[in-house]
């Protein structure tokens, strides 16, 4: 969701483990068997779609051509749940931790 | 110099992905290779446009490669229950993996523990014989 944000709307696997990283402030990124059997299992269940890149680019740029991944419509619905069941308890977490004792 | 770790670990990272996926449907296989590899590439290019030391990096590589072993079981569990005739590759694999994961392990340690300057020479060893005491003298009531 979060690289949704910046206006991308594909992403190769150390792009996400990255992000994933970002956002839970941890220096370590996620495992190499953890992110692409993830992947994998989203792909399978239809949330993710995949393709290898064109091998012009990575031939120009120098390096091994990237698995770009990306939401399919069933992806990007369950991302829209995901995002309002975040928001909706967000601020029941803020009224608790506000309310007097 | 320590460029050299990022090297091997890289090159652990490629023999145990290539571990994991030996005699598996050449398509999956390839897609896995290829993705880790890219993954590898990525990192190494990301880390070092950071300024961080190669060790760091090599450390980086290694720790994500051993957090990840589980799960490179599971996934190749998951896909052998899907084809049957691989499991006895399956049995080989596991048992292998195993080897190389202690492999893994012990150079992690290494690459991390200073190294020692030479012993000195021992010492010269040299044997000292003394010949035996004398027998003690008869005992007076004895002598005639």
């Amino acid at each position: 969701m979060a690289l949704r944000r910046r206006g991308a709307t594909e992403f190769h696997g150390y792009e996400i483990a990255k992000r994933l990283a970002d956002a839970a402030d941890a220096r370590l990124l996620t495992a190499y068997g953890t992110l692409y059997r993830a992947l994998g299992r989203l792909e399978k269940m239809g949330l993710l779609r995949s393709r290898w890149e064109h091998p012009e680019i990575p031939a120009r740029e120098n390096r091994p051509g990237r698995r770009l991944y990306e939401l399919t419509a069933l992806g990007e619905a369950a991302a829209d749940r995901a995002r309002k069941q975040a928001a909706a308890r967000a601020p029941a977490r803020t009224r608790r931790r506000l309310a007097p004792a | 110099m320590t460029r050299r770790f990022v090297t091997i670990g890289i090159r652990i990272v490629r023999a145990w992905t290539r571990l994991y996926t030996a005699g598996m449907d050449p398509l999956l296989r390839d897609a896995r290779r290829a993705e880790i590899d890219s993954d590898l590439w990525e990192l190494d290019a990301d880390a070092r446009r950071r300024g961080e030391s190669d060790a760091l990096i090599a450390i980086h590589i290694l720790a994500r490669m051993l957090l990840g072993v589980p799960d490179d079981f599971s996934w190749r569990a998951e896909q052998a229950a899907a084809d049957r005739t691989s499991l006895r590759r399956s049995i080989w694999f596991a048992a292998t993996a195993s080897f190389v994961g202690v492999a893994a392990l012990w150079f992690l340690v290494w690459s991390r523990t200073p190294s020692w300057p030479p012993l000195p020479a021992s010492p010269p060893i040299v044997w000292q014989t003394t010949p035996p005491p004398p027998p003690p003298p008869r005992p007076p009531s004895m002598v005639r």
